[in-house]
């Protein structure tokens, strides 16, 4: 509690007066510096190396490997959803294609499968009810043959057998009288023997009719019904499989239907996955920030991200980063991380800009040490911490590098301020000149990929001088060349296949035609069997046995009178028995003849019987069915035949596509210049190991970078200078360039760009370093200074004048104290005077632009423990 | 007097001399062998160890199936509650493979169907094939039974009748014959009427002859070859009833394999649906308890970061709860070799120096640690761990000086150069008020620079170099 106090109490005894002292005395003022004085006269707390970062970063990664078409500049200040980049499609366009074609495929397939499924179960419906029809008319068959009798035979057995009795009676009487006449010698031995024989022929006869009767009476005929009872148990089993086929058959169709349909759900579900990734080639800004950029790769090394660059899933190619919210971070050995809490003040100030200092406030601390990566010795532990600035200059480049300072630092400083060191503020001339080496690139290069795996069977020699189109490497395409030729011999043959299906068509088509003309026809047959059936009657027949009878009738009328007249004559004694006898047999002979012709006669005019009449409706009804499921049957070949067609059609598109998509892969197998300049082959990893320069027999992976084009004539140096000389350079100024081993041989260049962000790696250096590129055209005359030993890839020095000023007002380094608020001195008073300066450097001093007058005196800095 | 007192103090002055010329005294006073002032006293063996503080409930948070690229990581050092998430795995691919097996599962199950439906069709296909057989074999039968039985009983019947009337019309007819031949050769009837009654009589024959031929024939045997067809046909028809019985066994038994092969594939299948899915909960990962999340380094310096890929079986991210600490050090083959187990150690973190932490050493790896880039070297360092007795957190990750101590001894300590040995005897210079005198001692090993005088004559004194 007591050191919160202490704290909140020098904070306001600092800052407040510090805050408000430029508003209120303006520079050159004397600041009242008790209050830091009375503070405290320790050292500083903590004083350790911390990096200017933003604390918000998105960073984007590309979806494949594809390159950047468009691609908006480094440091564009984007607003979320601003464009940022476009990336190529990079073959998926392709693939969209395909998969727009296998779904016309699947969607015909479904179409198909769906109309074939609907019919299939009409067809199926029709072929129960076949088979059930023909059940019903084999059952009728087999009652039939169980109940069937020969009832003519029968009828005129019976009638036989009545006549044959009074026959029996007068053949009897015929021979007793014959054998009476014989005894008596009147009769011949001949006609006895007759009449013997006649009654024994007749008694035969006679017998055989009665079990006639009986037999054909009770038994139907065996074999009828063996067969009628077969054939119904056929009948009954095909009807039963039906049954169960017309379920199978369906299932097989509605498997049929399911299995298009979810090819079809999947290759849309692909389509749009596919629209998908083409809809994330447009890169856009997830949220507001500052557009940094990624890297790339040469295919040996990582580069800055630039147009026309490849971009790789897993390497981040874009950053936006939010200028508006940055702090320091920076690394606290272990045993110092106590020393920093959420209470601690902090301060940064920057290497590159020490005239400033910025208060912080923590932010996080990771509350685990954790192990310095490649730090030497091993294990050392370190934690990171985080604080953030609330306000800060625009020219306070992210990644400068610079010192954090814990505690109230101004007043630590101001004690270091003792009077024992003083300086009078005089003129002098302040000129700086830094030199660095730069790398030698040329202006503009394309890096060459190839758009497949292969291997270089051609390759142009390095130097070469192309013009944009001329070849510069030949990728072998065998295998390609080879399929494209399968590829086209498929087609050709998808082509006669096509044409000999439309064929089938028509021939089918007509066959169908043909098939349901048939079943028409045999249906019409039926129907008029049918009608024939009902009406069926032979009039001449009935005629003919109306008129027998009418004759029979009439001679049993005479045969009666006859009758009569023999009984007469009998009576009067002119007869005898056997006359009479013979008068009623043949009476009866005529009745048995009129019975069996009314018989025939009543069946010819009653028609056909009931089971003949529902037999013959069965066959009609069967033959409509035949022709119902011919009809159907005859569509569904129609439609699978149009399915078919349509399908072959899609299919010779979709080979057509292909083959179109492979020429374009042999057309791209040889690669051409982008753009005039010379082939320079960079190193790079080669597939099968190691790193070298691509030459005939390689193989190279796509969309990797393998050689160069480049424009020679315009060169660029690339070089970084450290932070604290950036802020002196600028674009447009011009630079010295000195040739690596010819020391008297000087170039002109002018900056062409400086890096909007610094770069800091503590591991490597202490400070922050900036990309500065330099060009060789004069801004004037637009002419190119150059020299033939700058060469692509090689180096040189390059020589910055930061800042020539022949009478400036100087100030030392040791001199300047900053403040959260103001740039300062302390006046020989041990006071605090805000001063306005031109620029301050680290090894120079400062440039006073204003707050002080020549032969001003000020305190200078002394050791903290002298 | 003055005499005396004159002879006293040149006396003085020269057992002073022959003392600072016989005598130990100090080297740099005296221009002679340093000494050593020993005293009777109690020391610690001590072994100081850097050492590292880590924590002893740590939880690996990472997949354990499957593998995707990380979208998002919990930053590192961020505080994190039970159940919190601390990372995004993308597994797209997973969720493919997911999409494409519920599409095949869904084949599968509806070839499951088609085979339910498809089953008893086959069977009641070949059923009827089979009923359809035995149909064949009757007929097969009832033809054989024809074959044997021509003719029905009515026609039977009126065979042996009409034989029965041609028998008695040719016995007739030769009655008649007979009658009209005696008739004609007595002269009372023409020769022409005989002439019509043998007709009649050989008519009456060839009926009679014709109709016993017809009873004749009911008695005779079907033709060999007749037979032989219809026994051909039952032996067919038996056959096919076997074969079309054991094609509808085999079928049935060949259904119940197909139904359980599907089964097998169904059960398969959701078998790594099932697995795809846990997978696929593996793209949110949740800490299973409140703590600080680390980005463990996984080898050399890499560790992951978003973008990454990350695999079944590794951490991505560590979870440090507060449930513990202890010191991890490693030693070096001499001083491991000392450590003893349980050994007490005193503890000073390098954040804290002002106090004091007690401790004891827990365990000494039996086996050397490789070292970044010291792999080639001659020395083995030995993990070490020491437990550390505090109440309150601290930072893991704190480095701290752990002093062990390795023994206790109470006595004289003497340095191990103070000994001189001749004649295999150890001897010990000992100043004493009259000059040098040599002790022959009795040592024991205390350190590498230390022995212990086990016999000296005095508590305290002072030693010389030899």
């Amino acid at each position: 509690m007591r050191q919160i106090l202490k704290i909140v109490t020098v904070f306001f005894s600092i800052m407040m007066p510090l805050t408000l002292m430029p508003g209120l005395t303006g520079c050159g003022k004397i600041i009242d510096s008790a209050g830091h004085k009375t503070s405290t006269a320790e050292t500083p707390d903590l004083v350790v190396r911390g990096e200017f970062v933003s604390l918000r970063e998105t960073q984007l990664m590309a979806p494949f490997v594809t390159e950047v078409v468009e691609l908006v500049p480094e440091g564009t200040v984007a607003s979320s959803g601003t464009l940022l980049a476009r990336l190529s499609t990079g073959g998926r366009d392709q693939t969209l294609k395909e998969k727009q074609s296998d779904l016309e495929s699947f969607s015909i397939s479904v179409e198909r499968d769906k109309a074939l499924l609907g019919m299939a179960r009409q067809v199926e419906e029709k072929s129960i009810e076949l088979a059930a029809l023909e059940h019903a008319k084999c059952l009728i068959e087999y009652e039939r043959a169980i109940d069937g009798r020969d009832w003519l035979r029968l009828t005129e057995q019976e009638e036989t057998y009545r006549a044959g009795k009074v026959r029996a009676e007068m053949l009897a009487k015929q021979f007793d009288a014959s054998k009476k006449m014989a005894q008596k010698g009147f009769a011949a031995r001949q006609e006895l023997a007759s009449h013997e024989k006649d009654l024994l022929v007749h008694k035969l006869t006679a017998s055989f009719s009665l079990r006639l009767i009986d037999f054909v009476e009770h038994f139907a005929d065996a074999r009828e019904v063996f067969a009628a009872r077969e054939a119904l148990e056929r009948a009954s089993l095909a009807s039963e499989l039906a049954s169960f086929t017309a379920p199978k058959n369906l299932a097989d169709y509605q498997f049929s239907l399911n299995e298009s349909q979810r090819r079809y759900e999947q290759s849309l579900l692909q389509a749009n996955e596919i629209e998908n990734e083409l809809a994330s080639l447009t890169i856009r800004a997830p949220a507001d920030g500052l557009l940094l950029y990624g890297d790339t790769y040469d295919g040996s090394q990582l580069l800055k991200m630039r147009r026309g660059a490849q971009v790789y899933p897993g390497l981040t190619f874009l950053k936006i980063v939010d200028s508006e919210f940055c702090g320091v971070q920076f690394p606290l050995d272990q045993r110092d991380a106590l020393l920093i809490s959420s209470t601690t003040q902090l301060f940064y100030r920057p290497d590159a800009l020490p005239e400033l200092l910025f208060p912080c406030r923590f932010e996080t601390k990771v509350p685990v040490a954790l192990e310095i990566p490649q730090s030497k010795p091993d294990g050392r532990t370190q934690v990171v911490v985080k604080a953030t600035i609330a306000s800060y200059p625009a020219n306070l480049m992210i990644g400068y590098s610079g010192t954090v300072f814990s505690g109230d630092y101004v007043a630590d400083m101001l004690s270091r301020f003792r009077g024992k060191r003083k300086a009078v503020i005089g003129r002098r001339s302040l000129r700086r000149v830094v030199s660095t080496s730069g790398d030698v690139k040329p202006a503009s290069a394309s890096f060459i990929v190839g758009n497949l795996d292969g291997k270089l069977s051609e390759i142009a020699e390095e130097g070469q001088g192309v013009k944009a189109g001329d070849r510069i490497a030949l990728l072998d395409c065998e295998e390609l060349i080879q399929s494209a030729k399968d590829q086209e011999i498929e087609l050709k043959k998808k082509n006669e296949e096509y044409q000999l299906q439309l064929q089938k068509n028509d021939i089918d088509s007509e066959k169908i035609r043909k098939s349901v003309e048939v079943k028409r026809g045999a249906y019409e047959v039926a129907k008029l069997k049918h009608a024939a059936l009902l009406k069926r009657r032979s009039e001449d027949k009935i005629i003919d046995l109306q008129r027998s009878l009418e004759v029979l009738v009439a001679r049993i009328a005479l045969a009666e009178e006859k009758i009569t007249h023999i009984a007469e004559l009998r009576h009067k004694g002119l007869s005898s028995e056997l006359e009479a006898l013979q008068s009623q047999t043949e009476l009866a002979d005529l009745k048995k003849e009129h019975k069996i012709t009314a018989y025939k006669l009543k069946t010819e005019e009653s028609g056909p019987t009931k089971r003949s009449k529902k037999l013959s409706e069965l066959e009609v009804r069967r033959a409509a069915l035949d022709l119902e499921k011919a009809e159907l049957q005859g569509s569904l070949d129609n439609l699978r035949n149009l399915m078919a067609t349509r399908l072959l059609d899609a299919q010779i598109k979709r080979l057509e596509m292909n083959l179109a998509s492979t020429r374009e892969d042999i057309d791209s197998a040889a690669i051409k210049a982008p753009a005039d300049g010379v082939v320079i082959l960079n190193e790079f990893n080669k597939p099968g190991g190691g790193m070298g320069k691509a030459k005939v027999g390689d193989n190279i992976y796509s969309r990797i970078p393998f050689m160069q084009v480049a424009d020679v004539g315009n060169l660029q140096i690339h070089c970084i200078v450290s932070e604290m000389d950036a802020r002196f350079i600028k674009r447009g100024d011009e630079v010295k360039l000195l040739l690596k081993g010819n020391s008297s041989k000087k170039l002109r260049g002018w900056v062409d760009s400086v890096g909007i962000v610094a770069t800091t790696e503590f591991r490597k250096r202490q400070d922050a370093v900036v990309a500065v590129i330099i060009n060789l055209v004069s801004p004037v005359t637009g002419q190119i200074e150059s020299d033939p030993a700058l060469r692509p890839g090689s180096s040189c020095e390059v020589e910055f004048l930061l800042y020539d000023l022949s009478d400036a007002l100087f100030l030392p380094f040791d001199g300047l104290l900053p403040t959260a608020t103001a740039s300062c001195v302390v006046t020989d008073t041990g006071k605090l005077q805000a001063v306005d300066l031109h620029f301050v450097d680290g090894l120079n001093g400062a440039a006073i632009a204003g707050g002080l007058s020549e032969g001003d005196e000020i305190l200078l800095m002394e050791a903290a423990n002298d | 007097m003055n005499r005396v007192l004159v002879f006293a103090v040149l006396a003085l002055q020269a057992a002073i001399l022959l003392a600072g010329c016989l005598g130990g005294g100090n080297a740099s006073a005296t221009g002679k062998a340093p000494d050593y002032h020993f005293v009777t006293e109690t020391r610690q063996h001590r072994l100081d160890l850097r050492a590292t503080l880590k924590s002893s409930d740590i939880s690996e948070v990472g997949l354990k199936l499957g593998r995707g690229k990380i979208d998002w990581m919990a930053e590192e050092g961020s505080t994190v509650a039970s159940g919190d998430v601390v990372v995004r795995v993308n597994m797209e691919p997973t969720r493919k493979r997911i999409r494409d097996r519920e599409v095949n599962l869904a084949g599968e199950l509806d070839r499951m169907y088609n085979l339910q439906q498809a089953g008893p069709a086959e069977i009641v296909a070949l059923q009827k094939v089979l009923k359809e057989k035995r149909l064949d074999l009757q007929r097969a039968e009832n033809d054989d039974w024809w074959l044997k039985h021509p003719k029905k009983d009515d026609e039977i019947w009126k065979i042996e009748t009409d034989l029965q009337i041609a028998s008695i019309s040719f016995a007739h007819a030769r009655k008649i014959f007979d009658l009209k031949k005696n008739v004609t050769e007595r002269g009372f009837d023409s020769p022409f009427s005989l002439r019509i009654a043998e007709i009649e009589l050989r008519s009456r024959e060839i009926e009679h002859d014709y109709t016993s031929r017809l009873k004749k024939q009911l008695l005779e045997p079907p033709l060999p070859e007749e037979t032989a067809k219809i026994e051909y046909q039952k032996q067919v028809a038996s056959g096919e009833i076997w074969l079309a019985g054991n094609e509808l066994l085999a079928a049935s038994i060949s259904t119940q394999i197909k139904s359980n092969n599907l089964e097998v594939i169904l059960e398969r299948i959701r078998s790594r649906l099932r697995e795809d899915e846990n997978t696929l909960q593996e793209s949110v990962l949740k800490t299973p308890r409140a703590g600080i999340v680390i980005h463990p380094i996984l080898w050399g310096h890499y560790r992951f970061v978003p973008g990454s890929d990350a695999w079944q079986g590794v951490s991505i991210v560590q979870v440090i709860g507060n449930g513990g600490y202890f010191l991890e050090s490693l030693a070096d083959e001499a001083d491991a070799n000392m450590l003893v187990e349980k050994a007490s150690a005193t503890i000073v973190f390098d954040g804290m120096p002002e106090r004091s932490f007690t401790g004891e050493v827990t365990s000494i790896s039996k086996a050397p640690r490789r070292i970044r880039g010291k792999q080639d070297s001659a020395v083995r360092f030995f993990p070490v761990t020491i437990n550390v007795n505090a109440s309150e957190s601290l930072m893991v990750g704190s480095k701290a000086t752990v002093s062990v101590i390795l023994s206790e001894k109470h006595g004289v300590f003497v340095p191990r150069d103070a000994l001189k040995t001749s004649n295999g005897k150890d001897e010990i210079l000992l100043k004493t008020a009259f000059g040098v005198s040599a002790h022959q001692a009795e040592v024991e090993d205390f350190n590498h620079d230390w022995l212990i005088w086990k016999n000296a004559p005095v508590a305290e004194g002072t030693l010389l170099y030899p």
